[in-house]
Formats: C-alpha cells, sequence, structure tokens
C-alpha cells in the first residue's frame, strides 16, 4: 500500500475477481482504488456537513447514508488528462427526481392517515419529515439536514392555487 | 417609517429596500421590492435565485394575468424589510428586475398607501 493509500490493492483485486475477472492488470486495480478513495472522501465530506448542520459532533450512519445518496449521483468522467469526477446531476435535476419519488409514493402514502392532509419532506428518495405547515416542515428539513436539494408534496385533495397577475408568469416557462 | 414612491416608474409607484436571504446560510442580497396587493405570493427575480444558488423546495400552481395555469417551482427564503420585519417565506420566481411583495407579505404589516402625495408608511410590522 503506498503511503497516502487507506484501501489494499489486494483487497480490491479480490472484489474484482470475485465478480469473475481472470485477468486483471495492476493499473486497473490502483485506478479503482484511487476513484473508491475519491468517493469515500466525498461522502465523509458531506457526511460531516450534515452533522454540522444537525448540532452533532459524531458522524452517524444515516448522515453516511444520505450523504452517499447525493455522492452517488454523481459519475465518473474522463478529461483529456486525468480522470475527474464530474456531477452527474444539478441541484434542479435532484430537485426533479425528489420530486419523481414524491408522486410514485402518492397513491401509498394518501391511503396512511397520518399523511392525509400534510406536508411531506422528500429527500434521498424517502420521507423525512412530516408537518402540517409547508414552511415550518422546509425549515425543519434545512435545518437537520443542511441546505440540501428536496420536494416538499401536499398530501390532499385540494391544490392550492395562486394568483399573480403579471405579464412575466406566462412569458417564463 | 415612512417611504417615498418611486418616481422613476411610470405612474410612481411604491417600492422599497428589501434583503433576501438563502435559508441555513450568511449569503445575502438588497434588491427593491414592489409593493403588489393583487399578487397572492412574494415573487423574485430568476436573477437571485442564481445569485444566491438557491434549490427550488416544492412547486404551485400559478394563475397569471391571462387566467392560464402554470405549474412553478417554489423557493424557501428570508426577507427582511429593513428595521421593519423578518420572515421566512415561499417564493417563486420570474424573469424581472425587482420583487414583487405579494398579500402573504403584505397581510403581515400595517401599510398606508398616500398616493396624492406619493409616500407610504409602514405603521406596524
Amino acid at each position: 500500500m503506498s503511503k497516502d493509500s487507506k484501501i489494499s490493492l489486494a483487497s480490491l483485486d479480490r472484489i474484482i475477481r470475485e465478480m469473475g475477472v481472470k485477468r486483471v492488470s495492476s493499473s486497473a486495480v490502483e485506478v479503482l482504488r484511487e476513484i473508491l478513495e475519491d468517493i469515500a472522501a466525498e461522502i465523509a465530506r458531506r457526511a460531516r456537513e450534515i452533522a454540522d448542520h444537525a448540532g452533532r459532533k459524531t458522524v452517524i450512519a444515516d448522515d453516511i447514508k444520505l450523504a452517499y445518496l447525493y455522492a452517488f449521483d454523481r459519475r465518473i468522467s474522463r478529461s483529456s488528462d486525468s480522470l475527474s469526477v464530474a456531477r452527474a446531476s444539478a441541484p434542479s435535476n435532484r430537485f426533479e427526481k425528489e420530486k419523481r419519488a414524491f408522486e410514485e409514493m402518492k397513491d401509498k402514502l394518501l391511503r396512511d392517515p397520518n399523511f392525509q392532509g400534510k406536508y411531506v419532506a422528500v429527500v434521498g428518495g424517502k420521507v423525512v419529515d412530516v408537518g402540517e405547515d409547508k414552511i415550518e416542515l422546509a425549515k425543519r428539513v434545512y435545518k437537520k439536514y443542511g441546505y440540501i436539494p428536496m420536494f416538499i408534496g401536499f398530501l390532499g385533495k385540494r391544490k392550492r392555487v395562486v394568483e399573480v397577475p403579471s405579464p412575466e408568469i406566462e412569458c417564463v416557462g | 417609517m415612512r417611504f417615498r414612491y418611486d418616481v422613476s416608474y411610470f405612474p410612481p409607484a411604491p417600492l422599497i429596500d428589501v434583503i433576501v436571504s438563502r435559508p441555513e446560510s450568511d449569503k445575502k442580497i438588497k434588491v427593491k421590492g414592489k409593493i403588489d396587493t393583487g399578487a397572492d405570493i412574494t415573487v423574485i427575480p430568476k436573477s437571485l435565485v442564481r445569485k444566491l444558488g438557491l434549490h427550488p423546495m416544492s412547486t404551485i400552481s400559478v394563475r397569471g394575468y391571462n387566467g392560464k395555469l402554470v405549474e412553478r417551482k417554489t423557493y424557501l427564503i428570508g426577507l427582511e424589510i429593513k428595521g421593519v420585519c423578518c420572515m421566512m417565506i415561499e417564493v417563486i420566481d420570474v424573469k424581472r428586475k425587482d420583487v414583487l411583495l405579494g398579500r402573504d407579505v403584505l397581510n403581515k404589516l400595517k401599510l398606508l398607501l398616500d398616493g396624492k402625495k406619493l409616500e407610504f408608511e409602514i405603521l406596524d410590522p
């Protein structure tokens, strides 16, 4: 193991071979280690931020799970001179993902009396909090997890419609 | 607190300095806010979303001046009217240069518009 590396090449070599690979070059194992260490560092960094926002000094398992959901929303891209980790999606795309997750869960949640007529906050594809006041709910989620993309949806029959008699509303999609 | 109408608008309009901030951060920007009693919800310029790095948090159905319903993303922001009040509100964004202060904000204030004198007063936050 090199001085700065935290993951052994031997263990990664075993993981690759367990996937049915018969021959693997040493440089391939080294690149895998480089990528995994980069991802682990990113998850740890995000988990620390989540714990900080929650006012905790201890990073707990849920922090790692939530950080993983966001860190995994990335892809490896090869630039001309080096491997780089690039964002697969912007925050607005993550918002769309959370919104889709809400739409998929909506019918099931509507059958649960604990959720009827309430707002739910979706982060990482899961309901993380519920409440009757949308703004208080948003504030709680940001306080707990930091300023991360989420979607807050309403579980009820009424649909709130607001009027803004301004021409810009029609001009911008 | 008493304020003058902004005469650069025709006809002159009641505008006030507001500070918009991002939740859980120190990021804030001062912009002009136009009092709009016809708007149910406060509207912020699209440029503020970019500058403050705001994330959408929900969606809402909005009926515009032609009666058409459109679904828009909403954002949670901190809004401060200097020396008057500070609150967290849900807003939508459009391409415009100033903030439209809707009744979600105005209904928390006691406001006296004196169009004849081109001034307005916030009597009670």
